[in-house]
């Protein structure tokens, strides 16, 4: 039992929940010169907390942490994409800092990405963007050697 | 308690779960709103083709020929009419047309 | 003891959330970031013991977004859908923004 604990802790996944993909244009005379973007936020399940703890902990201990687990996991009914988190709004800010990577604001083939990296207890609710911003090609001075 | 669990049971009838949602950019120009709509029947949770998706795109440009459609709002719902029994999926895409 | 396990059920239990996706919309080439203002609306639904029987609240969303920029393009629509979890309840929650460009 203790080396499957071992094993679950070096254990790890990565989910993807929702892919977008949206319109990619090219023009000429122009480079597609691609960005990406992620923000991420510490999800903890409270379930496997208590679950983990039960096998861990001697008899009561473990019992009382299950219990607390079990009561917490009646505070946070309702759909889940991953695991919870203790801020929602941290994506929010990702359409405007597209600018900082592309402050031209030609911008094309965003695609965004949400996806879990599942570790046990804790896990990462990322969102990432990528795309690509389009630049003027540069003029090559074609140096000929001697 | 087999009273209880079946009243619960018919209040979950046409329960709505909202899967997912997208929006496009809306233009300043709004023309007519033009609205699609696919879904698609589960029985006993098994569902063996998503190819009713393939209509929504159609139904949606049959309705603006000669013009743009923009500010698409994209809505994927799920539905339980009995649950376990019967449950369908709707996809719901609406936007504005500009001649 | 019970004294902490009480503080710890209510400080950790509370104020969880789950986002389930976002969306973000094209950006037109022909119109700069700094051009325009950005706009921002919030609608939820709370639904009890899992009871709902309509998804009107993102309609909503997006006939409020249109009413904050009544004569411009909106751009690069983020759409947030996420779940801020309860006791027996919990909270659907669509947040749109969007650049109004004039």
């Amino acid at each position: 039992m203790k080396y499957l604990i071992l094993l679950m802790l070096f254990s790890s996944c990565a989910i993807v929940h929702h892919v977008q993909v949206g319109d990619i244009e090219s023009k000429k005379n122009y480079v597609r010169m691609p960005f990406e973007m992620k923000v991420s936020e510490t999800g903890v399940d409270f379930r496997e907390a208590g679950k983990l703890a039960q096998v861990v902990a001697n008899n009561q201990a473990g019992n009382q942490i299950k219990q607390i687990a079990d009561i917490i996991a009646l505070f946070q009914m309702g759909p889940m994409t991953g695991n919870p988190v203790f801020n929602e709004k941290y994506a929010d800010g990702l359409a405007k800092s597209i600018y900082t990577k592309c402050p031209s604001g030609n911008i094309t083939g965003l695609v965004m990405i949400r996806e879990t990296a599942k570790y046990p207890i804790v896990s990462g609710e990322i969102m990432k963007i990528k795309g690509f911003c389009l630049q003027k090609k540069t003029k090559r001075k074609n140096k000929r050697k001697s | 308690m087999k009273v209880l669990i079946l009243i619960s049971m018919l209040f979950t009838v046409s329960c709505t779960h909202l899967s997912s949602v997208s929006q496009t950019s809306i233009p300043a120009k709004k023309g007519k709103v033009v609205k699609a709509e696919v879904d698609n029947n589960i029985f006993f949770f098994f569902n063996f083709s998503n190819s009713y998706l393939d209509a929504i795109n159609e139904k949606l440009a049959l309705q603006c020929e000669n013009g743009k459609i923009s500010g698409i709002l994209t809505k994927h719902e799920s539905i339980t009419y009995f649950p376990i029994i019967y449950h369908k999926t709707r996809v719901t895409a609406q936007g504005y047309c500009n001649e | 003891m019970n004294k902490i396990l009480f503080l710890l059920v209510f400080i950790l239990g509370g104020c969880s959330h789950s986002v389930h996706l976002v969306n973000i919309g094209d950006f037109d080439q022909k119109e700069k970031f700094t051009a325009g203002k950005w706009v921002k609306v919030e609608t939820e639904q709370t639904v009890v013991l899992g009871f709902k029987f309509d998804t009107n609240y993102v309609e909503l969303a997006h006939k409020k977004l249109i009413i904050e920029c009544k004569t411009g393009d909106i751009q690069g629509i983020t759409t947030r859908y996420s779940t801020s979890h309860g006791f027996f309840h919990w909270t659907n929650k669509i947040n749109m923004q969007g650049l109004c460009l004039n």
